[in-house]
């Protein structure tokens, strides 16, 4: 299972500010600025279409939580 | 241009040749060439002075004027807000019957009334959303400022969508975006998801053509904001796939910005809902460098809760939607996440059916009991103070089965389920 989840211990400072950032983080959506440029080719890194990773599946078995259910697993067979 | 009859005719040229630009110099609050503290020593035009300017115009001047002494004599920000929604008013029936070269004049003159707007609610914070009872221009009784405001830039929209010329270069409905983009903002401001939905409602049912979300639309940024709300309002009602298809529209226009670093924060707005969305509609996981890019994002999705959903940690997605639940509520996300438990269950599901035919004759793993689910899912909830049983886990079973996400049926008799041998856990989008 997950190794670096925040709740782990106390948060840091730096994560206390990401929380309370978000709890007051204004819901509108900002204006663009007014001297925005725009062109007539997409940026290829955050086009849509190429923005995704191949594949993500967690096919991780030999973590702790793996381990741990393969014993209890083996446990309940017998 | 020193005089009101000098004035007066240029305000008659820009409207005889139809020049946008012209125009709306005319009547914006700060021309340039400091013609602006000029115009507002002009005496009250009468009748006529007017004469020289087409009959539709000529509240419009009136108004401006007004308008200017407010703002640069009287020196009033509340007085210069009430005279800039008449202006808007007048200029709103004057463009009813014109073509789209008066949207120009129209947009800036609505953009200068929400700035004005801007700097009345840091002036006068408690006022804005106060009632008006006694506001001279207001629309409609016991208004507040920011509902006449919404009422006023609505009457704009309506002429956009409204407008019926077939040929839509020609029509005013080439720049609805903008006024939508205001409007829903607005009504989310006043948290009036109702209007903003009806609002929608009208934007279905026009039977005349719109701008389409490609590299040849003019204003992205105003397509791109009215996209950001839209979606939420289809998350608001959990339909998430509609909510995708705007977020990827918005995504795909902002993907033409010269320089992406200059609109940080808009794209971070998007990818809050769009990485979640995609998630649990596509089964699709962002690159590295979103996490690089967006530190928020990479704390609250990579490092948490799109980890937990990743392995399986049924107790640590509960635990995170609760830790962020007035964030999730905040972004309408709260209903996602509870969806993008299924997403858990499979990978805790696909990870407990891999063990156990490792475990067990592998010929037979596409069958597995219950028991070893409920083993699983406890074990994954260890922590929480809940545990599953064999009805739960049997339950949460037919629920994946009938949304299509786990391919196979149950046995209750022999308290298994039996996967299909082919795809038992077909893909999301499919």
């Amino acid at each position: 299972m997950s190794s670096k989840s925040i709740e782990n211990g106390v948060p840091t400072e730096d994560e206390k500010k990401v929380i309370k950032s978000l709890e007051e983080d204004d819901d509108e959506f900002e204006d663009f600025p007014a001297d925005t440029k725009w062109t007539v080719k997409q940026d290829p890194q955050i086009n849509p279409d190429s923005l995704w990773e191949e594949d993500w599946e967690d096919d991780d078995n030999e973590d702790d939580f793996s381990a741990q259910l393969k014993t209890e697993l083996e446990k309940h067979r017998s | 241009m020193s005089t009101l009859s000098q004035y007066l005719s240029h305000i008659d040229t820009a409207i005889k040749t139809q020049d946008s630009r012209q125009l709306s110099t005319l009547i914006e609050i700060n021309p340039p060439n400091g013609q602006g503290p000029v115009r507002s020593q002009f005496q009250d035009p009468n009748d006529f002075d007017l004469f020289a300017v087409d009959e539709k115009f000529r509240p419009v001047v009136v108004a401006y004027l007004k308008l200017l002494k407010a703002i640069y004599v009287v020196n009033d920000i509340k007085k210069s807000f009430n005279n800039y929604i008449e202006l808007v008013n007048t200029l709103n029936r004057a463009a009813n019957t014109e073509t789209n070269w008066i949207n120009l004049p129209l947009m800036k003159a609505c953009k200068e009334l929400m700035d004005i707007f801007g700097v009345m609610e840091k002036s006068f914070p408690e006022e804005v959303q106060a009632k008006q009872p006694d506001s001279e221009f207001q629309t409609s009784a016991n208004s507040s400022s920011l509902e006449i405001l919404a009422s006023t830039i609505n009457n704009s929209f309506k002429l956009s969508l409204n407008d019926k010329n077939l040929d839509l270069k020609q029509s005013k409905r080439v720049d609805i975006y903008f006024f939508l983009g205001c409007l829903l903002r607005l009504y989310f401001r006043l948290n009036t998801l109702d209007m903003a939905k009806s609002v929608e409602k009208a934007l279905k049912g026009t039977r005349f053509e719109l701008p389409k979300f490609d590299k040849h639309l003019v204003d992205k940024s105003s397509a791109i904001t009215y996209l950001y709300y839209s979606a939420i309002l289809s998350l608001d009602d959990s339909e998430f796939n509609a909510a995708h298809e705007k977020l990827e529209q918005a995504m795909s226009l902002l993907a033409y910005i010269k320089k992406r670093t200059s609109v940080e924060s808009q794209m971070e707005k998007l990818l809050v809902l769009y990485l979640p969305l995609t998630l649990y509609t596509q089964n699709k996981y962002p690159k590295p460098f979103i996490w690089k890019e967006f530190p928020i994002l990479n704390y609250i999705y990579n490092e948490s809760s799109f980890n937990y959903i990743k392995s399986g940690d049924v107790n640590k997605l509960n635990w995170f939607i609760q830790k962020f639940e007035s964030f999730l509520l905040k972004k309408k996300l709260y209903l996602l996440f509870e969806s993008l438990k299924d997403l858990c269950y499979i990978n805790l599901l696909k990870k407990t059916v891999k063990i156990h035919a490792f475990i067990t004759d592998s010929k037979g793993s596409h069958i597995v009991p219950f028991s070893a689910f409920t083993v699983s899912f406890n074990l994954s909830n260890s922590t929480g103070q809940e545990t599953f049983n064999k009805q739960e886990i049997e339950c949460i079973l037919a629920v994946l089965i009938s949304k299509g996400r786990i391919k196979g049926y149950l046995s209750h008799g022999n308290g298994c389920i039996v996967l299909s041998k082919t795809v038992p856990f077909p893909p999301l989008s499919s």
